[in-house]
């Protein structure tokens, strides 16, 4: 028998990790609209140089 | 022995400081070009935009490693005394990369959107550090409490994250850093098996 304190921790944290999805999907995929998905999935500009990351 | 047995006791508590300090390191190195920025120095925010990620990239890379490594390091050494820098290096490596991902969204400029999420490789790495909020959040001792047996379950979490910053790194051109990074990942996921670590505990408890 799951405690109501343990359940709503549960919700509370399946609910973080529900927006911590959308606040990534949502901005990645007003990108993938504005670019087009062959620009957005390019590693060209990493491997010119132009942005260094990682 | 004894005496080399109270050596390393001593040493331990100082071993510790200083692994639990190491990744401040980071900071001191990224803290010129944030107080260039900071005074308002001219052409600071790019250069601050240019090198932050590679620093703070490769920062945030080694200590989630080294986080995911300390029950493998349990498992072949023993050792109990470094556990204390799972949580540690996690809570570091969350500081790091949210550092990171603030950054990009302010400096860039196209906008917030196109820093954190303007290609694949971008968002990928978003993606894996807005993940490891829900593991920060909760690395205390009353989440896993209220949690139960769901907390362990939550904190798988960190595989997602760790194969996102495969993902990342393939997308940013860094093939070669890629396949060594999952190497070890994959080598470090291995021991932590549960039929792996009760063998690896049978041979130690054998030679003893």
């Amino acid at each position: 028998m799951i405690s109501v304190r343990r359940r709503r921790a549960r919700r509370l944290a399946v609910a973080l990790i529900v927006i911590c999805v959308l606040a990534g999907a949502v901005p990645a995929t007003y990108e993938i609209a504005r670019q087009g998905l062959s620009t957005w999935a390019s590693t060209e500009p990493f491997r010119e140089g132009r942005t260094s990351d990682g | 022995m004894t005496t080399g047995t109270a050596r390393a006791d001593a040493l331990t508590p100082a071993a510790l400081l200083i692994a639990r300090l190491l990744p401040a390191a980071v900071v001191l190195l990224a803290a010129p070009l944030l107080l260039d920025v900071a005074l308002g120095a001219p052409g600071a925010p790019a250069e601050l935009h240019r090198r932050a990620p590679d620093v703070l990239g490769k920062a945030a890379l080694g200590t989630l490693l080294a986080s995911y490594a300390i029950t493998p390091i349990a498992t072949l050494s023993g050792w109990r005394w470094h556990i204390v820098l799972r949580r540690d290096y996690g809570l570091w490596t969350f500081a790091i990369a949210a550092t990171d991902l603030v950054l990009a969204a302010v400096l860039d400029e196209r906008g917030w959107q196109a820093g954190i999420a303007g290609s694949a490789g971008l968002a990928a790495g978003t993606m894996a550090t807005l993940l490891l909020i829900p593991l920060a959040l909760t690395s205390n001792r009353w989440s896993m409490r209220m949690l139960g047996r769901d907390w362990k379950r939550l904190h798988m979490l960190v595989l997602p994250v760790l194969l996102l910053v495969a993902v990342h790194l393939v997308f940013i051109g860094s093939d070669a850093f890629a396949i060594a990074f999952l190497s070890v990942v994959a080598v470090l996921w291995v021991l932590r098996l549960g039929a792996v670590t009760r063998w690896i505990g049978r041979v130690r408890a054998g030679r003893t």
